[in-house]
C-alpha cells in the first residue's frame, strides 16, 4: 500500500502536471470514481482550486499588469509562472517576489517593455504596505548629539525604484479611480522613485539624481560622515537635503558610530 | 504534555469573520457583534495597516484566531517559521482560540494554500494527532481542528471522516470547530448521511460552529463561502445545536464579501435558533414553577 508521502507528492505533481501526466496517472488509481464523475474530475477540483487560488493572488499583488494585459494573457501568464515558482510559504503574500523577473524573460510579452519594471513597482508596494511600522524621529535627542558622527535610519517601509520607463505614470493611469484620458510617452526618460509609508498614507514620491543618491547611501546605513565623503565628490547637496529628508518623515532613527 | 484549554465559554452567540472591507464600519459604529474570527494567515506581515486595524477592534471585541497555515496533515516537518510568527500574534492579540484544518496545504516545502484531503487510514490518523500535539506544545494551548469540505474520496481509505476525526480528537486532546456546511457539502458529494455524521461526533468537544454558502457546480457541491447559508444547512444547523447545544457559531463569507448588514442578517438566523434552544433547555426557576393544583 502506498504511504502518505508518496501519495502527498503525487498529488502536488498532480496538482502541478496535470491528470494527464504520470503522476496523475498514479493518483487517479488511488481515487473512488462515482456516479457523477470520473476521478480525474475529482482531482480535478483541487487542481483548479489550487491553481486558481495562486492565480488570484497574483491578480491582487499585480493589479496593473491584470489591466495593462487583460485577463486572457495575465491568467497564461500566470500559468507558466506558476508551474515554475513553488510557493515556499504558508503566506500567500510571499508568492510572488520573482513574477516580474519572470515577466523580464517571458517572450510573449517582450514588446512590453515596461512591463516588468511596472511588476516591480507593483511588488515594492506590497512589500511596503506589510513592512514594519517605524518610530517618529526624536528630534530633541538629535538636537543634543555634539559632533559624533551618526548613522542615520530611513523608514522602514520605504523602496527605491528606478526605472528606463515612466513607471509611476503607467501604475497611475491604471488605477481604478484615475479618470483622466491621458497617454503616457514611454520614452520619457529615467525616472527615480522613493515608494514610501507616510503612516498608512502609501506614497510613490518622484525624486531627483541627488536625492535618490543620498536615499541610497542612507539605506546601506554608512556613517554620515562617510555619505558625505562620497556624494559631495559626486556634487550631492547632502547638507541641504538631509534637513528635507527629516522634515518629509523619510528619516526616522539615527544612532551614534561607535 | 497538559495545555491550556480552550476557552470557549469566553464567546457566546454568532461572531462573525472579519473582512477588511468591514474594518470601518466595525470602528465606526461598533455593532453588536458578540466575537470576530481573524484569518490570521492575512495578519504575518511586519506592520501597516492590517494590524493596526486588527489592533484596534481588539480593544472592542473577542477575537479567534482561524487559518490554514499549520499545514497539520502534511508529511513535512511543521514550519517552525510559521509557528514562531503564529505565537507572536497570538501573545500581541490574545484570541480566544486558535484553529486549523483536518488536512494539508504543503509537501516537499512546496505551498499550496488549498485545503487538501487526507486519505482517512490508521497512518494519516497518526501523523495528524502527533503533529496537532506539537502545535500545541508549540502554542501552548488546546487548538480547534476543523472537518474539512471534500469533493473526492481514496480507495485507501481505512474508515470513515467521522471516524477518523473521532480518534483524532481522542489521540490529540485538540477540539472541534464543526464546519455544518462542510459536512452537508461532504455528504452530498460523498454520498453520505450528514445527520448520521453529526451523531458520530463527540459532542464536549464541539466548541465553535461554522457556517457558510456553498455554490451548485456541474456534478458537485463547492465550498465557496460566497453566498448566504443555504436552507438545507439552516436545517442541519438545527439538528447539530439540538445536539451539541447553544454552540458558539460563526459565519464565514470570503469571496464576493456582501455590505456588513447581509452579514448581521445571517448572524440573526443562527442566533434565533441559538436563542430557541437556550430557551426550551433553560432550567425553571422558582418564579417560572407554578405549583401543582
Amino acid at each position: 500500500m502506498i504511504n502518505l508521502r508518496d501519495q502527498q507528492q503525487i498529488f502536488l505533481k498532480t496538482i502541478f502536471q496535470g491528470t494527464d501526466s504520470a503522476a496523475g496517472e498514479q493518483l487517479s488509481k488511488l481515487i473512488v470514481e462515482t456516479e457523477k464523475m470520473s476521478a480525474d474530475q475529482h482531482i480535478n477540483i483541487y487542481r483548479d482550486g489550487v491553481l486558481g487560488g495562486l492565480t488570484q493572488a497574483l491578480a491582487d499583488t499585480f493589479p496593473v499588469i491584470l489591466a495593462l494585459v487583460g485577463d486572457d494573457f495575465f491568467n497564461a501568464m500566470a500559468a507558466r509562472f506558476i508551474q515554475q515558482q513553488a510557493s515556499e510559504s504558508p503566506d500567500l503574500g510571499d508568492f510572488s517576489p520573482l513574477f516580474a523577473e519572470f515577466i523580464d524573460k517571458f517572450k510573449p510579452a517582450e514588446s512590453l517593455v515596461y512591463l516588468a519594471d511596472v511588476a516591480r513597482l507593483e511588488w515594492s508596494w506590497h512589500q511596503v504596505f506589510h513592512d514594519a511600522d517605524s518610530p517618529t524621529l526624536d528630534f530633541s535627542a538629535l538636537a543634543e548629539v555634539g559632533d559624533q558622527d551618526l548613522v542615520f535610519q530611513l523608514v522602514s517601509a520605504g523602496r527605491l525604484i528606478k526605472s528606463s520607463w515612466p513607471v509611476q505614470k503607467i501604475w497611475q493611469v491604471n488605477q481604478p479611480e484615475f479618470r483622466e484620458d491621458i497617454a503616457v510617452d514611454i520614452d520619457d526618460g529615467e525616472v527615480f522613485l522613493w515608494l514610501w509609508r507616510n503612516g498608512f498614507e502609501m506614497r510613490i514620491d518622484p525624486v531627483s539624481v541627488s536625492e535618490w543618491k543620498l536615499l541610497n547611501a542612507l539605506s546601506e546605513q554608512k556613517p554620515f560622515s562617510q555619505v558625505c565623503d562620497e556624494l559631495v565628490a559626486q556634487q550631492v547637496d547632502v547638507i541641504s537635503l538631509l534637513p528635507q529628508f527629516v522634515e518629509k518623515g523619510w528619516i526616522c532613527d539615527f544612532s551614534v558610530c561607535s | 504534555m497538559s495545555h491550556n484549554p480552550v476557552k470557549a465559554d469566553l464567546i457566546s452567540g454568532t461572531g462573525l469573520g472579519l473582512r477588511f472591507e468591514h474594518y470601518q464600519r466595525i470602528l465606526a459604529d461598533r455593532p453588536n457583534v458578540p466575537w470576530f474570527e481573524v484569518l490570521v494567515d492575512n495578519y504575518m506581515g511586519k506592520g501597516g495597516l492590517p494590524l493596526h486595524y486588527l489592533e484596534q477592534i481588539c480593544q472592542h471585541y473577542p477575537i479567534t484566531f482561524h487559518g490554514v497555515g499549520m499545514s497539520l496533515g502534511s508529511t513535512d516537518p511543521l514550519n517552525l517559521d510559521y509557528f514562531k510568527q503564529l505565537k507572536q500574534l497570538k501573545q500581541r492579540f490574545e484570541p480566544v482560540h486558535i484553529s486549523d484544518h483536518i488536512a494539508w496545504i504543503s509537501v516537499s516545502r512546496q505551498y499550496m494554500h488549498d485545503l487538501l484531503p487526507l486519505p482517512y487510514t490508521r497512518e494519516a490518523m497518526n501523523l495528524i494527532s502527533v503533529r496537532i500535539c506539537q502545535a500545541q506544545d508549540i502554542l501552548g494551548e488546546s487548538i480547534l481542528v476543523e472537518n474539512p469540505s471534500s469533493y473526492l474520496s481514496f480507495k485507501n481509505s481505512e474508515m470513515s471522516e467521522v471516524e477518523f476525526i473521532q480518534r483524532v480528537l481522542d489521540k490529540s486532546g485538540c477540539d472541534l470547530l464543526l464546519d455544518v456546511n462542510n459536512i452537508y457539502v461532504s455528504a452530498q458529494n460523498q454520498g453520505f448521511d450528514a445527520y448520521e455524521y453529526l451523531d458520530g461526533i463527540p459532542a464536549k468537544q464541539v466548541k465553535e460552529i461554522h457556517l457558510a454558502g456553498f455554490e451548485y457546480r456541474e456534478g458537485y457541491l463547492y465550498d465557496t463561502h460566497g453566498y448566504e447559508v443555504r436552507n438545507e444547512v439552516w436545517d442541519l444547523y438545527q439538528y447539530a445545536i439540538q445536539r451539541f447545544g447553544a454552540v458558539p457559531t460563526l459565519i464565514e463569507w470570503d469571496n464576493d464579501v456582501p455590505e456588513f448588514d447581509t452579514l448581521i442578517v445571517e448572524a440573526d438566523k443562527a442566533n434565533s435558533i441559538l436563542n430557541r434552544f437556550a430557551a426550551s433547555h433553560r432550567k425553571p426557576t422558582s418564579s417560572t414553577l407554578t405549583k401543582p393544583a
